[in-house]
C-alpha cells in the first residue's frame, strides 16, 4: 500500500513542478531558513529524522539512543531484550515511528497514525469523564490473548461545493465508530475525537517560546474584533505538578514534550514511566490485570529522557523556491487574508531550558499556539481543559510541503479527512470563516498561489 | 501590526539574502571545475553499478546455497550456507555509501532497502525464540497458510520501521538462530530444516520461508544494479549523470556524512554502546558486526578515493573526490585521508565478537574511540564541504 501511495506521490510531483522534481536540485532552488541554524536543507524522504545543528556531543549521541527507541519496537514481557519490552496489552502502536514513520505524519487509517480519544463533556478540570470501559482512548492492538477493545469504522461521504467563480470542489465528510467492542460496550454519551500524529520536527522550539508571548498573542474576547480570539489552553502539568500553558496535542492539552512522550509511551503503545506508573487499561477490563509487565516502570528514566531530547531537537525543514514568482504572491495573498491572524509567522525562541542550541532562535513556524473555533463542521465536541469541543490548537505549517515527500500522503485537518491543502482550507470554520471565504473569493490562479507558497513551507 | 511588520522585514531580509547568496553562486562565471564534477558523477555511478552488481551476483550464490541447504539440511550445507551469507556481507557493507539521498536503493517510492537490509530483526515475528515456541509467521499456520514472496513482503515492515520479515538480517536469523552465548554466535542446528525427525517445529515452513528470503533478496538486489547498469536505458544512471553536478556532489557528500557520523558512529555503534545490549548489535545472530562496521567504514573512503575492488579483484576507479579536494584544499584532503587511516586502526583494535565489545569494562572504551573518530571524521567531511558552498 506504501508503495502505491509513493508512486501516486511520485507523480504528482512531477506534474506540478517544473523539471525532474525527484532530483535534489539544490543549486536552483531557492531555499530559506525556517528556523535559524536549526534549519536543515535536506529535501530527501529522510528531511524530518536529522537533529538540529549545535548540539553539544553528548547531546548529538543522546539523539541516536532516543531514535532507537523512538523506531525500535517494543515487545511483549518478558523478553531477553529488558530494555524494549512491556509492550500493551493494550496498544496502538508497537512504537513511536508506527504513527510518526519517518519523524512525519500518519495516515487517517487504523493502525497507521490515528488514534480515537474518548470521554464525555463534564465541567470538571480536564473537560471531560472518561468512559468507564474504554478510558480515554481506544487502544485498537492488544497482546496475544488479551482482547481487542474495538475496531475504528470510518465512513466518508462526499459534499460538493462551489466557489463564487463557479468551479467546485468535493470534501469528505466522515463519520467515526467503533466496531467488534470486545470488552463491552462504549457508553452512549462518549464522544470521539479522532486525531492523527503530527510531524515531529521543530518541537523543541515551540517548547521554547515564552508563556508571555503565547499569552500576548491571545484574545480571548476578540478585543480588536478580527473575528478571531484566540485563547490558552491552561493545563495539567505533570512535571511541576501544577497547571501549565498547553502546547502540544490537537487541542494543546499538553504544556511540555517530556509530558507528551511519557503520554504517548503509556496511552499508545502500553510502556509505563514514573511519570505514568499505571498501564492504559481500566478496572473494567479484567483480562489486563495480572499479566508479566516490562519492569517497574517499564520505561527507565534515562531511557525517556533520550526520546524527549530527540522529540526536542529534530530539525526544521528549509523553505523551499522562496523566491518563485508564485511563490511570493501567495505569501503575500496569505497575510492578505489574514491566515497570518493565526498562522504567526515568527516568534522568537527563549534563552531558558537546557539544550544551547534551541535558545534564541528565530522561527518561522506559523502557529501561534492558542485555540480557535474552528466551527461545527470540524468539532469534535469534546472538551479538552479549556477548550472547548469547537476549538483546536493553530497547528504548525512547518514542513507541510514536505509530509508528501516523507510519508507519501497530502492527508491533514486533526483527522485527516482533508485530502490536500487545498481542501484543509476549505474545511476552516468558525474564527477562520472570513478568511476562508475571502480564499474563496479569490481567482483561480491566485489560489494556486496561495497553495504554492504553503507547499514551499 | 508590529507582527506584521516584523514579517514583512524577514521576508524582505530573506529574498535579498537569497538574492546575494545566488550572485556569489557559479552561475554568472564558469565554474573552474565543472569538468571534474562531471567526472566525479561518471566515477560514481560505476562504482555504484559496480558495488550493488557484486552484491547481487553474491545475492545470487546466497540463494542457491539457501536452496541447497534446504533441499538436504546437513552440517556441510548449513555451513555453506552460512559462508555464502557472510561472503554476501562482505559486499553489502560497501553499498551503503549509495544510501541517504533517494537514489535507487532508498528512495521514498520505490527503494526496496527495507527489503534488504532492515533492522533490527524481531526474531519473535518470524521464527520461535527462547520461551516462545510458537511464535512467528512460520508457525502460525492459521493466519499465515501460504509462505511465499506476497506473505513476506506484505508483513515486511507493516505499520512502522521495525516489522523486520525479510532480508540480509532475516536469513541470517534463520541461519544462525539467537545469540545466546556470550562466547559465540547463535547456534541454530540444520535439524531445524529436518522434515523428518528435526527439531522444533514447522520444518517444511521454515525451510520454504528461507527459500522464498534469498529469492525476495536477489530481486530487490536486481533492481538496485538494473538502474545503475551503463547498458540500461531511461534508468536511474541516466538520470544521475543529466542531474546538474552540484546537486550530485551534494548528494555525495550527504551520504559521506550521514553514514560516518549519523548512521555508524551513532545509530549502529553507540547506541549499542551505551545500551550495552547484546541484542542492540547490527549482525547479532553470526556475531559479524564488527565486519559491517569495518565494511561501511571502507564504504566511506572508497566513495571519497573513487575506486573499489571487485569480488574477481578488478578494481574500479576514475576521477575521486580526493582528487578534487586535493586541487581545493590540499590540507583539508591529507586530514580526511588521515582520519580514514585512524577510523581503521580504531576499528581493528575493538574486540571481537562487538557484543562482548560493548559489555566488557576494559574494552568499552575503545568502541568509544571509534564513535569518536567517525564523528570527527563527519567534522571534516562537513568542513570540505563547504569549501564548495555546501552546508547541510
Amino acid at each position: 500500500m506504501r508503495l502505491f501511495i509513493g508512486l501516486t506521490c511520485a507523480a504528482f510531483l512531477v506534474s506540478s513542478c517544473k523539471k525532474e522534481p525527484l532530483i535534489e536540485d539544490f543549486e536552483s532552488t531557492n531555499l530559506a531558513a525556517s528556523a535559524g541554524s536549526c534549519t536543515v536543507y535536506d529535501q530527501t524522504s529522510y528531511a524530518f529524522s536529522y537533529q538540529v545543528n549545535g548540539l553539544s556531543s553528548s547531546e548529538s549521541l543522546q539523539f541516536y539512543v532516543g531514535n532507537s527507541f523512538f523506531n525500535q519496537n517494543w515487545v511483549e514481557a518478558p523478553s531477553s531484550t529488558e530494555a524494549r519490552d512491556g509492550l500493551g496489552p493494550l496498544f496502538n502502536a508497537k512504537s513511536c515511528a508506527g504513527c510518526h514513520f519517518r519523524d512525519g505524519r500518519g495516515l487517517p487509517v487504523m493502525n497507521e497514525g490515528l488514534l480515537f480519544r474518548l470521554g464525555t463533556p463534564n465541567s470538571n478540570f480536564s473537560g471531560s469523564i472518561l468512559d468507564v470501559i474504554f478510558g480515554g482512548q481506544l487502544q485498537d492492538q492488544s497482546i496475544s490473548g488479551v482482547p481487542q477493545e474495538g475496531e475504528m469504522t470510518i465512513q466518508y461521504t462526499e459534499i460538493t461545493g462551489y466557489y463564487p467563480d463557479g468551479s467546485s470542489y468535493s470534501l469528505r465528510v466522515p463519520t467515526y465508530s467503533i466496531g467488534n467492542q470486545q470488552f463491552g460496550a462504549l457508553n452512549s454519551t462518549t464522544h470521539i475525537s479522532p486525531r492523527i500524529a503530527q510531524q515531529m520536527i521543530g518541537l523543541g522550539l515551540l517548547e521554547q517560546i515564552p508563556d508571555a508571548r503565547l499569552v500576548a498573542l491571545a484574545d480571548p474576547f476578540d478585543g480588536n474584533q478580527d473575528g478571531i480570539s484566540g485563547r490558552v489552553n491552561y493545563v495539567s502539568d505533570l512535571l511541576s505538578q501544577g497547571i501549565g500553558i498547553g502546547r502540544f496535542g490537537w487541542k494543546a492539552n499538553v504544556p511540555t514534550i517530556y509530558q507528551q512522550v511519557a503520554g504517548a509511551f503509556n496511552g499508545d503503545i502500553g510502556i509505563t514511566s514514573n511519570m505514568f506508573p499505571f498501564e492504559n487499561h481500566t478496572v473494567g477490563q479484567a483480562a489486563c490485570n495480572g499479566l508479566p509487565n516490562g519492569g517497574t516502570p517499564e520505561i527507565s528514566d534515562d531511557d525517556l529522557a533520550s526520546v524527549v531530547l530527540y522529540s526536542r531537537v529534530l530539525a526544521v525543514p528549509a523553505q523551499r523556491n522562496v523566491t518563485h514568482p508564485d511563490v511570493k504572491k501567495g505569501r503575500e495573498l496569505f497575510k492578505q487574508l489574514n491566515c497570518t491572524g493565526c498562522h504567526t509567522p515568527l516568534h522568537v525562541t527563549g534563552s531558558g531550558g537546557s539544550i544551547q542550541a534551541l535558545k534564541n532562535v528565530r522561527i518561522r513556524a506559523y502557529t501561534d499556539l492558542l485555540l480557535h473555533d474552528m466551527g461545527d463542521e470540524l468539532a469534535d465536541g469534546l472538551p479538552n481543559y479549556k477548550a472547548t469541543g469547537n476549538e483546536w490548537r493553530t497547528p504548525p505549517l512547518w514542513g507541510i510541503g514536505l509530509i508528501q515527500t516523507v510519508n507519501g500522503h497530502t492527508f491533514l485537518l486533526h483527522d485527516g479527512r482533508a485530502r490536500n491543502i487545498e481542501e484543509a482550507i476549505l474545511w476552516h470554520g468558525g474564527e477562520a470563516e472570513r478568511s476562508k471565504n475571502k480564499f474563496k473569493e479569490l481567482s483561480k490562479k491566485e489560489r494556486e498561489q496561495v497553495l504554492r507558497f504553503l507547499e514551499s513551507l | 501590526m508590529k507582527n506584521v511588520i516584523t514579517y514583512i522585514a524577514l521576508v524582505t531580509l530573506v529574498l535579498v539574502s537569497c538574492k546575494k547568496k545566488k550572485e556569489d553562486d557559479n552561475t554568472s562565471t564558469p565554474d573552474p571545475y565543472a569538468t571534474q564534477k562531471t567526472q566525479l558523477k561518471t566515477t560514481y555511478a560505476d562504482m555504484a553499478f559496480a558495488v550493488y552488481n557484486d552484491a547481487l551476483l553474491t545475492s545470487q550464490d546466497l540463494r542457491n546455497a539457501l536452496y541447497a541447504f534446504v533441499d538436504n539440511p546437513s552440517l556441510t550445507t548449513h555451513n555453506a550456507a552460512k559462508q555464502a551469507w557472510l561472503d554476501a556481507r562482505e559486499v553489502y557493507g560497501q553499498t551503503e555509501i549509495f544510501r541517504f539521498v533517494d537514489g535507487p536503493i532508498d528512495n521514498a517510492s520505490d527503494g526496496p532497502e527495507g527489503l534488504i537490509n532492515a533492522w533490527p530483526m524481531d526474531e519473535a515475528y518470524v521464527d520461535y525464540v527462547v520461551g516462545s515456541p510458537n511464535a512467528g509467521i512460520i508457525n502460525n499456520v492459521a493466519t499465515y497458510p501460504t509462505i511465499n514472496a506476497t506473505t513476506i513482503i506484505s508483513t515486511n515492515e507493516f505499520g512502522s520501521e521495525e516489522n523486520i520479515s525479510a532480508g540480509y538480517h532475516a536469513i541470517e536469523f534463520l541461519l544462525w538462530g539467537q545469540d545466546l552465548d556470550a562466547n559465540g554466535a547463535g547456534a541454530r542446528s540444520y535439524t531445524d530444516y529436518l522434515t523428518v525427525g528435526g527439531t522444533n517445529s514447522n520444518q517444511q515452513r521454515r525451510g520454504e520461508y528461507l527459500k522464498v528470503l534469498g529469492d525476495i533478496l536477489v530481486a530487490a538486489l536486481q533492481q538496485v544494479s538494473d538502474a545503475w547498469n551503463p547498458g540500461g536505458v531511461g534508468n536511474y544512471r541516466q538520470t544521475f549523470l543529466a542531474m546538474d553536478s552540484n546537486t550530485a556532489l551534494r548528494k555525495m557528500f550527504n551520504s559521506l556524512r550521514v553514514l560516518s557520523g549519523i548512521e555508524l558512529a551513532g545509530e549502529r555503534i553507540y547506541v549499542a554502546y551505551e545500551n550495552s545490549n547484546q541484542e542492540d548489535e547490527h549482525s547479532c545472530f553470526s556475531d559479524n558486526t564488527h565486519r559491517d562496521i569495518y565494511l561501511n567504514a571502507l564504504a566511506i573512503s572508497n566513495l571519497y578515493k573513487g575506486n573499489y575492488t571487485r569480488v574477481g579483484g578488478t578494481l574500479v576507479s576514475g576521477y575521486a573526490l580526493e582528487d578534487l579536494v586535493a586541487e581545493v584544499n590540499a590540507t583539508k584532503n591529507t586530514e580526511l585521508l588521515t582520519r580514514f587511516q585512524t577510523t581503521e586502526t580504531l576499528i581493528g583494535l575493538m574486540y571481537t565478537p562487538f557484543d562482548q565489545a560493548i559489555v566488557l569494562p576494559a574494552e568499552r572504551p575503545k568502541v568509544l574511540d571509534v564513535v569518536t573518530s567517525l564523528q570527527t571524521e563527519q567534522t571534516v567531511i562537513l568542513s570540505i564541504a563547504v569549501e564548495f558552498g555546501i552546508t547541510f
